[in-house]
């Protein structure tokens, strides 16, 4: 028999209760410093109002349930839209019966103009659908494409994934990996000449001029739902684990065209160490320069020593030019869902055109 | 009429908890069902607003958490209290 057990807004001095409790359901949880980042985000100094971070259930004494709400600000022609994304949401098998309660709390809040869940799996996807949110219409979303840099690595977490011992794992590897190499040797064969007047330079976070904040400025009158990519909000963003990012900014005969922003992630159950592609962003004149920018961009992940170079979400025009470099393709059980609040968005963001969605969105990469 | 919708709530939850009769009774809550997440809760609540024709406010949805209060909210939004 389970108390019946208390619903209330999430407290920094929660973190270890919170903490333990991913312990004990095996997930991993947050660091102290990326609850701290969450409290510093832009986007609440925007807002100016009492936010809740989150809400969790406590029974005797004990964190039994949490689910994190995170500040984030959008924009589309021009005007701020204030949204809460959701994250981590946990409870302990014996209150699960209970965790919509913590659903509830995040969906009946009324300070923000849009919810966003971008990691949604099966589970949290048929709570999302009770309360009424979509499943963002950006084609092919959950459809990872992705380059090998290390076949070995790759293969034995291909084996380890499905279950094979660590050493047989390695072993099989051993054995398929001179071939898989040849294999993707042969579909990355074609090169994109190199051009002396495109460049892309690595920036370093605290560098990051006002070039970025005139594209943001101009980019963020468009009739597409982007997130804030003010120098602020990537400042921000970058600094919740500035080890993890890396930042190159793309120029045309010296003029800033965009950026690409990548982030380094290890999985520690895999052995697998990727190099995730979070963001493209800019005014690229054409295909043409986009496609020797992200050859550019190959060379430059291969010397970050990474097994893998993957890219989730994007519209499809940018799809459309990273399955030139003939990618793997996987499915992830994740789908982003989003809720507005108003009757106008909810009518224009039916509109594929209206998402720019990738894991720079909600909390897909924090 | 009250009978009705009490056996057919229990029946709902019989199939969708997946549990024997004998353990689904006007005393039970969920905290005696070992299927009763989430994810099940929700099954539960669409199976029933489909069974009887009705919808839940969110909120009533979310705290009914025992077979009584389920069939006292129910008949509630049947007219029959």
């Amino acid at each position: 028999m389970t108390t019946h057990p208390v619903l209330r807004e999430v407290q920094i001095s929660d973190y270890e209760k919170v903490k333990s409790l991913f312990r004990k359901i095996r997930m991993p949880s947050e660091s102290i410093e990326a609850w701290k980042s969450y409290r510093k985000s832009p986007a609440l100094k925007k807002a100016g109002k009492d936010f809740p971070f989150g809400w969790v259930l406590e029974a005797e004494s004990n964190i039994v349930g949490y689910l994190a709400n995170i500040p984030m600000m959008y924009s589309y022609q021009g005007s701020e839209v204030f949204v809460a994304a959701g994250r981590a949401f946990a409870v302990i098998p014996e209150y699960r019966s209970h965790g919509l309660k913590l659903a509830l709390k995040y969906f009946k809040q009324q300070e923000v103009a849009a919810l966003l869940n971008t990691t949604a799996n099966e589970h949290s996807a048929a709570v999302f659908k009770y309360f009424k949110a979509k499943p963002v219409p950006q084609a092919h979303y959950n459809e990872v494409l992705f380059l090998v840099f290390n076949s070995w690595q790759f293969l034995r977490a291909v084996f380890i994934n499905c279950k094979f011992p660590g050493t047989i794992a390695s072993g099989a590897a051993l054995f398929l990996a001179p071939l898989f190499k040849i294999i993707t040797m042969l579909k990355q064969k074609e090169i994109y000449p190199g051009r002396q007047d495109l460049l892309l330079k690595k920036v370093c976070v605290e560098d990051l001029g006002d070039e970025f904040d005139k594209l943001w400025v101009k980019k963020k009158e468009q009739d597409v739902f982007y997130t804030d990519r003010s120098v602020a909000m990537l400042k921000w963003r970058i600094n919740i684990a500035p080890s993890l990012y890396h930042m190159y900014g793309a120029y045309l005969k010296g003029q800033f065209l965009g950026y690409i922003l990548l982030k380094i992630e290890r999985v520690e159950h895999l052995k697998l160490k990727r190099c995730l592609i979070i963001d493209i962003f800019g005014d690229f004149m054409n295909d043409d320069n986009l496609v020797i920018l992200i050859s550019k961009l190959v060379g430059e992940v291969r010397d970050l020593k990474v097994d893998t170079l993957e890219i989730i979400g994007f519209p499809k025009a940018i799809r459309k030019i990273v399955k030139r470099f003939l990618p793997f393709k996987r499915i992830i059980p994740n789908w982003p869902y989003f809720k507005f609040r108003t009757q106008d968005m909810k009518t224009v963001c039916q509109n594929g055109v209206f998402w720019y969605m990738s894991l720079m969105d909600g909390d897909s990469s924090l | 009429m009250n009978m009705d919708v009490q056996e057919k709530v229990i029946q709902v939850l019989i199939n969708i908890f997946q549990v024997s009769p004998d353990k689904i009774t006007t005393e039970t809550t969920s905290d005696n069902v070992e299927n009763w997440d989430s994810m099940n809760h929700i099954s539960m609540i669409l199976a029933l607003e489909q069974e009887f024709g009705i919808s839940y406010d969110e909120e009533q949805a979310v705290s009914m958490l025992s077979v009584g209060e389920i069939i006292e909210v129910t008949k509630g939004k049947l007219g029959l209290q």
